[in-house]
């Protein structure tokens, strides 16, 4: 879309509101989501998707190969099947075995492709794969869902539907490896072909075919122990299931790292809901939207989590979607911009989780405005070198305007300062520990912008207003990082977090949830402060079904 | 070629970032010296060999001896060679007013390093010296208008010996702490079973 048929808009919400880590760990997934991307994709497209082979023994070892076709060209997921002992089932990224393991494969695999990744792929993050490779990735078996499918299936019954629900999922990912990772193709390599265009679309694809081959495998065991008592799961209950992923600290550092990544996102989403908010009202348009709050109303209401923190958000979202319901009965569609007023109630009736909610509900009926803004979600190129000729006083503005709140802070007070980001030696697992009680403070990651913007603000009292910050960059090195930070921030604005990434209160698990959100993910479920299970792709079309069904509406069950 | 791994890309930057700081950079001027790595191995140059004969030099020394004293079209370093890192930072954040210049550098230590930095800054220069740029030191460095050296193609894969990856190696290793068994139950907020 040119700017000039760019539709109306009303003023964005400030960074300063939006990217707080509150309201970040509490956004979910909407059409800007990057599997609500892929999946657009694929259909408009007419992708299609076989199973070439499929050479998995009666124990369930061995692997198979699964092919997603654009109209130019071939990607495969190249599955592996393990045997693996109970013991070594372990969500953490620190495991060394996985029931199965996976590589997204550019184009058709050979024989030797395949026998080179059987070599390599099990063995994840101590194997290598080639720039042919797109991503690396694992699964472990909910044991009690998957054990329990597979004897209903056996015995030629369906499985139990509350079971489904309450668990969702086979098995679960601990890690999707994209770009260039273990020796992968970097994304810089394949970013100009359109399917790659948004970001992780590789990683959603890889995720996508997982979930068919998972359900394969079930039933290929059923199989083997029922013979011809077996049945195929049903379709209705095989779109209720997704696949799991368990996520660690170690996407928390990707937000802080790639501030201008993030602004890309985070921006398109409120451009989207500035767009939506701009709209004048029609009575169709908010009828479709009350029955998608009532889908929602089910979604909140299937979401299950035994952490206290999300617990509570859930004891939020249920009424504020019950209100949201109730409003939307008694909302007379008066006045000029009716979605404006919504959104406007929604800000001053609805706790944070029931906002960000209704962002997200508020994109849904409006692709037509909504969608294109996913192509400016990526970013292709590296940051520009850092402009030295910026004076200190434009980069003492700078850290005021966008770091207002880290200089007021008291970063000498212990809380402020308690954590500490690291990287473990042991199998390089990204942690956060306590600076006043761990010997760890030499490793610390730069992942506390806040205070590091308070440090440079400081060094820049000793420097003439108008002195170059080369200079100062010149004299005091160690600033370097946060000198181009404040200068990507001024293109940039919603690349920064505006809280204390540091402090004892902090809570990592919002960061995952901002970055799990735009993955499309849904039904958080942290299970401590710094780790959270989530569903992928559940009700969403299988690969053979995507063809005949509706491909973009599956992030709030229908009933 | 046997015996050089394969690589891609952003492997390089994460190491290169964790081994220039592991030797003792700031983490912006790692990040710098990962760049520079980067956009040399992409060419096919010998950027990591270079950054990793670089850290050896400079390890356990004070960097600040290494930068350079930033003085007209002759800069030098106080303690007698010029670190290319920091170096080529400098250069590049006065990009605008070199640009339109010549400049000459006193003693530099492992002046390929300062190739991407010339190459963004001069579009119609280069280092007219050395000649051959990929030995750990140069007594002097000019550079000059004279038609850029031509790179190969620019790939996003990087090959080099594994003595070079695990020196670069080495170093990164000093940024990861030692696990403790309260780290890795407490660290990562894991450390339940996987088995429901």
């Amino acid at each position: 879309m040119t700017p000039e048929a760019a539709p109306a808009q009303v003023a964005l919400r400030p960074p300063e509101q939006v990217m707080r880590l509150a309201r970040l760990g509490s956004f979910h997934a909407s059409r800007l989501s990057f599997m609500r991307i892929l999946m657009r994709r694929m259909k408009a497209e007419g992708w299609t998707f076989d199973c070439p082979e499929f050479a998995i023994d009666d124990k369930g070892v061995g692997h198979a190969v699964l092919m997603a076709r654009t109209p130019t060209r071939t990607y495969a997921l190249v599955a592996f099947a393990h045997d693996l002992p109970a013991d070594q089932r372990s969500d953490r990224v620190i495991a060394e075995a996985w029931d199965c393991t996976y590589a997204l494969h550019d184009g058709l695999p050979t024989s030797a492709d395949v026998e080179r990744l059987r070599k390599n792929v099990p063995f994840q993050e101590a194997g290598r794969v080639s720039e042919k490779e797109l991503t690396l990735s694992r699964t472990n078996r909910s044991v009690r869902m998957f054990d329990h499918v597979v004897d209903r299936l056996a015995a030629g019954q369906q499985p139990d539907e509350d079971m489904i629900l309450r668990v969702g999922y086979l098995m679960r990912t601990t890690a999707v490896y994209g770009s260039g990772k273990f020796g992968a193709c970097d994304y810089r390599a394949i970013c100009d072909r359109p399917e790659f265009a948004a970001p992780f679309q590789a990683e959603m694809l890889t995720v996508f075919l997982i979930r068919d081959f998972v359900r394969r495998l079930a039933e290929h065991l059923a199989r083997v122990r029922g013979g011809d008592k077996a049945v195929a799961i049903s379709a209705t209950l095989a779109r209720r299931l997704g696949i799991g992923n368990s996520t660690g600290l170690g996407m928390a550092p990707y937000l802080v790292n790639h501030p201008a990544l993030l602004n890309n996102w985070i921006a398109a989403r409120e451009t989207a809901l500035a767009r939506v908010r701009a709209l004048p009202g029609d009575e169709s348009g908010f009828r479709e939207f009350a029955e998608l709050v009532a889908r929602a109303q089910a979604n909140a209401a299937e979401w299950h989590s035994d952490h206290p923190l999300q617990k509570e958000k859930l004891a939020d979202l249920r009424p504020d979607l019950d209100a949201l319901a109730a409003h939307l009965k008694a909302l007379p569609l008066t006045g000029l911009t009716p979605w404006d007023d919504l959104y406007r109630w929604g800000e001053a009736q609805l706790s944070c989780e029931g906002q960000e909610q209704l962002v997200s509900l508020m994109l849904e009926p409006h692709g037509a405005i909504v969608d294109d803004l996913a192509d400016g979600m990526s970013l292709r190129s590296a940051a520009p070198r850092i402009d030295g000729a910026v004076s200190v006083s434009a980069t003492r503005q700078a850290l005021e305007q966008v770091y207002g709140w880290a200089l007021k802070t008291d970063w000498t007070a212990r809380d402020e300062q308690a954590r500490v980001w690291y990287v473990s030696a042991e199998k390089l697992e990204p942690r956060l520990g306590e600076r006043f009680e761990e010997p760890i403070a030499d490793y610390e990651q730069p992942l506390a912008p806040g205070r590091d913007a308070a440090v440079l603000y400081g060094a820049l009292a000793d420097w003439p207003d108008d002195a170059p910050i080369a200079d100062l960059l010149l004299a005091r090195p160690e600033h370097r990082h946060m000198v181009r930070r404040i200068q990507i921030a001024q293109t940039a604005p919603y690349g920064e977090i505006r809280d204390n990434t540091i402090s004892a209160t902090v809570l990592p698990i919002d960061m995952l949830r901002c970055k799990l959100s735009f993955f499309g993910a849904g039904h958080f479920d942290p299970r401590s402060d710094r780790w959270v299970r989530i569903n992928m792709f559940q009700n969403a079309p299988y690969p053979g079904e995507l063809a005949a069904e509706e491909a973009d509406d599956w992030t709030y069950p229908k009933p | 070629m046997t015996g050089l791994i394969d690589i891609s890309i952003s492997e390089l930057t994460a190491m290169a970032t964790k081994a220039a700081r592991g030797a003792g950079f700031g983490w912006g001027m790692a990040d710098e010296a990962a760049r520079a790595t980067c956009w040399l191995a992409a060419r096919d140059l010998p950027g990591p060999a270079a950054l990793a004969e670089l850290l050896e030099r400079l390890d356990g020394q004070p960097m600040a001896g290494f930068a350079p004293l930033v003085e007209g079209d002759m800069w030098s370093a106080s303690g007698g060679w010029l670190c290319p890192v920091a170096t080529a930072a400098a250069m590049l954040d006065r990009a605008d007013h070199l640009s339109k210049a010549s400049l000459t550098l006193g003693p530099t230590l492992c002046p390929l390093l300062l190739r991407p930095a010339v190459a963004d800054i001069w579009p119609g220069g280069a280092i007219v010296e050395p000649k051959d740029l990929t030995g750990p030191k140069a007594a002097q460095v000019r550079i000059a208008a004279a038609s850029a050296e031509a790179t190969g193609l620019v790939t996003s894969r990087a090959r080099l010996a594994p003595d070079v990856w695990n020196c670069l190696g080495a170093f990164a290793q000093r940024t990861y702490a030692p696990a403790t068994e309260a780290s890795r139950l407490a660290g990562a907020g894991a450390g339940l079973s996987d088995n429901d």
